[in-house]
C-alpha cells in the first residue's frame, strides 16, 4: 500500500484552505453538532411538524371535555384521567407514532431524496451522523410530546384529586421520564428500520401496532419481545390499578403476567436504545446506499 | 405500405375514448405485485382465508351427517357456524390487512409521481385528470376488494356447493351483495384517505405515517372520550368503529353497544370520502393545469 | 505525476448485473475524463472511488488508502453527483453551508467557505433563494459549489455538463481547466467525447464495465481515423454521384440502397465530404441528406470492440 504522504500536492488553492478542528474528539463533536443542527433545522422548517404537533396535542382536550361536558365529572379523579391519558395515549400510542413519523426518516429521508451519497462522502464518523440526527429527533419529539403531557396534566387539574403540588409533580415527572424512554427506544427502533429497509413505515406499523398488541395476548413471555411491555412497566398505574380480582382473572383466563419492575424496565429500554442505535451505525457503515445502482436496472 | 414524407410518424391507431383509467390501474397493479412486502401481506390474508375455508368445509361436511361424532360439538360452538356473522367477522379481520396494503400501494401513488415529474408525462398524453385520479383510486379499490369481497364471495359459493339442496342458496342469496357492500365501505374510504395523504405530502413514507397517525389519533380520542364521558356513542367518532357499525347494519348483526343507528356513521364515512375526494381532485387538477 | 486512484482487478456486480468487470486502471494527478456510453460503469467506478460501494472483487485505493468509511481520504475528496440531490426548503447557500459543516468546519468557517464557493461558481446573487426556484444550470453550479467549498485535492464531477446551456458549458469547461491548471485533480465523467476533449487530453474509456482504452484523446482519434467510416448520402442520382468516388483510393466500398441512397465506406472521411460537396453543386445530383454513423462515441466503442 502506498504511503499517503507520497500523494502530497503542489496545488494552488482557488478557495481558502478549510480548517478542520484538530484532535479526534473535537472533530467528532463538530460533526455531531453539524448533524444535530442540520437535522433540527430541517425538522423545524417543515410544515409536517405542525401536523404532528396537532395530533400530539389532541389528548389535552380530553380532560377539559370531561371537566366541562361530563355529567359525572366529580366522580372522575384528575389523577386517574391523567394517568390513563399519559399511559395509553402519550406513552403507548403517541410516542411510537412520533418515532415512526420522525425517526424512520432520519436516514430514510436521505435515501428517499438521494442525498445520502453526499452524506457518506463527508469525512465524518458515521456514528456522529447517526447520533446527531437521533438527538435532533429526540429533542423535537420530547418537546412536542412532553409539552402535550404537561398541558394534559394542567388540564386534568381542573378535575378533583390532582394539583400542581409535590405529589402531582412527582407523578408528572415519572410519566415524563417514561415518555422520554419510550421515545428513545421506539425512536431507535424506527431509526434502525429506516437504516435497514426501504419501507420502514409499513414494517414499523406491523411491529409497533401489530406485533406489540398481539404479543400482550399471547401466553407466556412473548411480550418481553416488545417495547410496550417495558414502557408500561415504567408506569405506576400499571401496578396500582390492577386489583387482585382483575389480576386473578387475567391469570386464569388470559395469560400469566410476568412483571419486571420500573427500574429494570428503564434499564431495558436504555439497553434497547443502545443496541438499536449501535445496530444502525453498523448498518450505515456496511450498507451500500447509493440509489442508482447499475445502469439499466 | 404507406410512403412517409417525414422522418416521424403520427400514431395511426384510434385513440381509446373510454376506459383510459384502466391503463393506470394496470400499471399500478403491475408495480405492486412485484413488491416483497405485498407478497408477504398477501400470504397473511391468504392464511386467514384458508382458515375460513377450513371452517366452511368442516361445518358443511359435518353438519350434513347428524351421526358424525363432532356434530353435537359443532352445534355448541356457535363461532364455527357459517352464517352472516362469520362473513362479517371475516371482513372485519381483513380490514387491517386492507389498510396496510392500501398504505403500501397508495402512499406513494401521487407524491412519487409529483416528485419524479411523472404528472407532466401523464398529462402530456391523452389522459385527463379524471382518468388519472380514477385509475389510481380504482387500482387500490380492486386490490382491496381482492382481499375482502372476492375471497368472501368464493367462500359463499363453496358453502353453497357443499350444502345439500337449494335451501342454503335461498338463505345466502343476498350474502354476496352484503359482502360486496361492506367490502366497498371498508376499501373505498381507506383508498381515498391514503390517496389524499399521498396528494398532500411530498414523501411516500410521510404520507403513509400521516394516514396512520390520523387513524390512530382518531381511535384513541374516541375511545378515551367514550370512556371518560361514559357515553358509548362517542366511540362512533372512531373511524374503524363507524365502519363496524355500518357492517353490523348490513349483516343484520345485533348491536349491544350503540343507541345510534347506522345513518350517522354512514354520514361520517361519506363526509371523509368527500373531503378526501376534494383534496385529491384539487392536487391532481393543479398538476394538470400547471404551466 | 503520481497515481491518485488505483483500481486492481476490480469487479462490481449488483445481483446478476455486472457493472464493472475486472478493471485495472491507475489514474494520475491532473484532469482525467471518464468516457463511456450510458451503463458503461462510469458512475459505479466513481462511487467505488468515493467509498460508496465496496468492490465485489479486487481493490480500489485513493491516495493509497481504501476510501470506504475513511475520513482521512474523504477529507481530500469533493463530489458533484450526477443527480439533483437537494434537501427541501433550503437555499443554495444553506446547502453549501451545511455540507461544509459536515466536512468538519466550524460554523464561522463554513459561512465563509459557503459564500466564497457560491461566489466562485457565480451564484452569489441567487444563493439566498430556495433551491426549488433554481434552473437546471443553477442547480448544477450549486452542486459544484458544495464540492469546491472544502477545497479538495481530488474532485469527482459526474456528468457536470448535463443540462447546462452553451454558456454554462463554457463556464464549466473553463472552471475545470482552471482547477487542472492550479494542480487540482479532477475526474470528469461524460458520454460525450467532445466535452471531455475540451477539458483534458487524458481519458479512460469504459465499455460495458471494462476498460476499452486509457490514454490521450488524440491516440483514440487516430484509432478512429484509421478505421473506415461509413457515410450515407441521400440524393436524386446516386449512380452519378458514385462516379466521383470510383477513382478515389481512400474509398473502399460503394453500395446503393434503393433508388436514392449511396453508401460510401472510406478511410479518409474529410476528403470524402469535400467530394460530396463538390458533387452537390452539379445540377443532376440533388443531395438531400448526408449522415455519418461513425461520429458518435458509440462508434468508437464499436471499433474498439470489433
Amino acid at each position: 500500500m502506498m504511503d499517503q504522504s507520497s500523494h502530497a500536492f503542489t496545488k494552488t488553492s482557488i478557495l481558502p484552505k478549510p480548517v478542520a478542528p484538530s484532535g479526534t474528539l473535537a472533530q467528532y463533536i463538530h460533526c455531531l453538532r453539524a448533524s444535530f443542527g442540520h437535522s433540527l433545522t430541517l425538522m423545524l422548517r417543515r410544515q409536517r411538524i405542525i401536523f404532528a404537533a396537532v395530533i400530539t396535542f389532541l389528548p389535552v382536550v380530553i380532560p377539559l371535555a370531561i371537566a366541562f361536558f361530563s355529567d359525572s365529572q366529580f366522580a372522575r379523579s384528575g389523577m386517574d384521567v391523567f394517568s390513563k391519558m399519559a399511559g395509553e395515549a402519550h406513552i403507548n400510542t403517541l410516542a411510537p407514532l412520533l418515532a415512526l413519523f420522525f425517526a424512520t426518516m432520519i436516514i430514510g429521508e436521505d435515501v428517499e431524496s438521494r442525498t445520502i451519497p453526499l452524506m457518506l462522502t463527508r469525512p465524518m464518523p458515521r456514528s456522529a451522523w447517526v447520533f446527531g440526527r437521533f438527538g435532533a429527533y429526540l429533542m423535537v419529539s420530547t418537546a412536542i410530546l412532553g409539552t402535550s403531557m404537561l398541558l394534559t396534566f394542567g388540564a386534568s387539574t381542573a378535575l378533583s384529586d390532582l394539583a400542581f403540588d409535590r405529589d402531582g409533580l412527582e407523578k408528572l415527572f415519572t410519566y415524563e421520564l417514561a415518555m422520554l424512554l419510550a421515545l428513545m427506544a421506539n425512536g431507535a427502533l424506527a431509526l434502525f428500520l429506516g437504516a435497514v429497509t426501504k419501507r420502514p413505515i409499513i414494517i414499523g406499523l406491523i411491529f409497533l401496532y401489530g406485533w406489540q398488541r398481539l404479543a400482550t395476548f399471547v401466553p407466556g413471555v412473548v411480550d418481553f419481545l416488545t417495547i410496550m411491555k417495558y414502557t408500561t412497566e415504567m408506569l405506576p398505574v400499571a401496578l396500582e390499578s390492577t386489583n387482585q380480582v382483575v389480576r386473578e382473572e387475567i391469570l386464569e383466563f388470559k395469560k400469566q403476567q410476568y412483571l419486571v419492575g420500573a427500574s429494570k424496565a428503564a434499564i431495558t429500554l436504555l439497553g434497547i436504545t443502545a443496541v438499536l442505535l449501535g445496530g444502525s451505525v453498523v448498518v450505515v457503515r456496511i450498507r451500500e446506499y447509493a440509489t442508482d445502482r447499475a445502469a439499466g436496472t | 405500405m404507406p410512403v412517409y414524407t417525414r422522418s416521424y410518424r403520427n400514431y395511426e391507431g384510434t385513440f381509446r375514448r373510454r376506459g383510459r383509467w384502466m391503463l393506470i390501474v394496470e400499471q399500478e397493479l403491475r408495480i405492486l405485485v412485484k413488491g416483497k412486502i405485498f407478497q408477504f401481506l398477501c400470504l397473511g390474508a391468504f392464511l386467514h382465508w384458508l382458515l375460513r375455508l377450513f371452517q366452511v368445509v368442516a361445518y358443511d361436511v359435518i353438519m350434513q351427517d347428524p351421526n358424525h361424532p363432532m356434530a353435537a360439538m359443532l352445534q355448541q360452538a356457535k363461532f364455527l357456524t357459517v352464517n352472516e356473522t362469520a362473513f362479517f367477522d371475516f371482513l372485519r379481520i381483513q380490514a387491517p390487512m386492507v389498510f396496510l396494503i392500501c398504505l403500501l400501494a397508495g402512499s406513494g401513488m401521487i407524491c412519487n409521481d409529483v416528485r419524479n415529474n411523472l404528472m407532466e408525462v401523464y398529462f402530456s398524453k391523452p389522459i385527463t385528470w379524471r382518468d388519472y385520479a380514477l385509475g389510481k383510486l380504482l387500482s387500490l379499490v380492486f386490490v382491496g376488494l381482492g382481499f375482502t369481497a372476492l375471497p368472501a364471495i368464493v367462500l359463499v359459493v363453496i358453502h353453497n356447493l357443499l350444502a345439500p339442496g337449494w335451501e342454503t342458496l335461498t338463505t345466502t342469496i343476498w350474502w354476496p351483495v352484503e359482502i360486496a357492500a361492506f367490502s366497498l365501505v371498508i376499501v373505498l374510504p381507506f383508498a381515498l384517505g391514503i390517496l389524499a395523504c399521498s396528494a398532500v405530502m411530498q414523501s411516500q413514507n410521510y404520507a403513509g405515517i400521516t394516514a396512520f397517525m390520523i387513524l390512530v389519533a382518531n381511535g384513541v380520542i374516541a375511545a378515551l372520550l367514550a370512556g371518560f364521558l361514559q357515553e358509548e356513542n362517542y366511540l362512533l367518532l372512531s373511524y374503524p368503529m363507524s365502519l363496524d357499525r355500518i357492517g353490523q347494519a348490513i349483516f343484520h348483526q345485533p348491536n349491544p353497544v350503540f343507541n345510534l343507528g347506522w345513518g350517522w356513521p354512514m354520514a361520517f364515512v361519506a363526509m371523509v370520502c368527500l373531503l378526501c375526494s376534494v383534496i385529491i381532485t384539487r392536487v391532481v387538477r393543479r398538476a394538470e393545469c400547471a404551466p | 505525476m503520481s497515481t491518485i486512484i488505483s483500481a486492481k482487478n476490480v469487479s462490481k456486480w449488483f445481483g446478476e448485473v455486472v457493472a464493472l468487470n475486472d478493471l485495472n486502471v491507475e489514474i494520475e494527478t491532473g484532469v482525467t475524463g471518464l468516457l463511456g456510453a450510458n451503463g458503461a460503469g462510469k458512475s459505479t467506478f466513481i462511487k467505488l472511488a468515493l467509498g460508496l460501494y465496496r468492490p465485489s472483487r479486487g481493490s480500489v485505493t485513493v491516495f493509497g488508502e481504501s476510501p470506504r468509511n475513511n475520513a482521512a481520504v474523504l477529507r481530500r475528496i469533493g463530489y458533484c453527483p450526477e443527480l439533483d440531490t437537494f434537501y427541501d426548503n433550503m437555499t443554495g447557500y444553506e446547502y453549501v453551508y451545511w455540507l461544509s459543516r459536515y466536512w468538519g468546519m466550524s460554523a464561522k468557517h463554513a459561512q465563509v467557505a459557503a459564500e466564497q464557493a457560491c461566489d466562485r461558481v457565480g451564484m452569489t446573487e441567487r444563493m439566498d433563494d430556495p433551491i426549488e426556484e433554481y434552473s437546471k444550470g443553477m442547480r448544477q453550479r450549486i452542486k459544484i459549489a458544495q464540492a469546491l467549498s472544502t477545497d479538495p485535492d481530488l474532485l469527482f464531477l459526474d456528468e457536470p455538463m448535463a443540462g447546462l446551456d452553451p454558456q454554462g458549458r463554457e463556464e464549466m469547461f473553463s472552471l475545470i481547466r482552471e482547477l487542472g491548471d492550479n494542480g487540482y485533480s479532477v475526474v470528469v465523467s461524460s458520454h460525450i467525447l467532445y466535452e471531455v476533449e475540451r477539458v483534458t487530453d487524458n481519458v479512460v474509456l469504459l465499455f460495458q464495465g471494462s476498460i476499452m482504452a486509457h490514454g490521450k484523446v488524440r491516440e483514440i482519434r487516430s484509432l478512429i481515423d484509421a478505421h473506415p467510416h461509413t457515410i450515407h448520402v441521400d440524393c436524386s442520382a446516386p449512380r452519378i454521384l458514385a462516379t466521383h468516388f470510383v477513382q478515389d483510393e481512400s474509398v473502399l466500398h460503394l453500395d446503393f440502397e434503393g433508388e436514392s441512397r449511396l453508401v460510401i465506406r472510406t478511410k479518409d472521411p474529410n476528403a470524402c465530404y469535400a467530394r460530396i460537396n463538390a458533387a452537390a453543386l452539379e445540377p443532376d445530383v440533388e443531395v438531400t441528406r448526408i449522415h455519418c454513423a461513425d461520429d458518435s462515441l458509440q462508434a468508437v466503442f464499436d471499433y474498439l470492440v470489433k
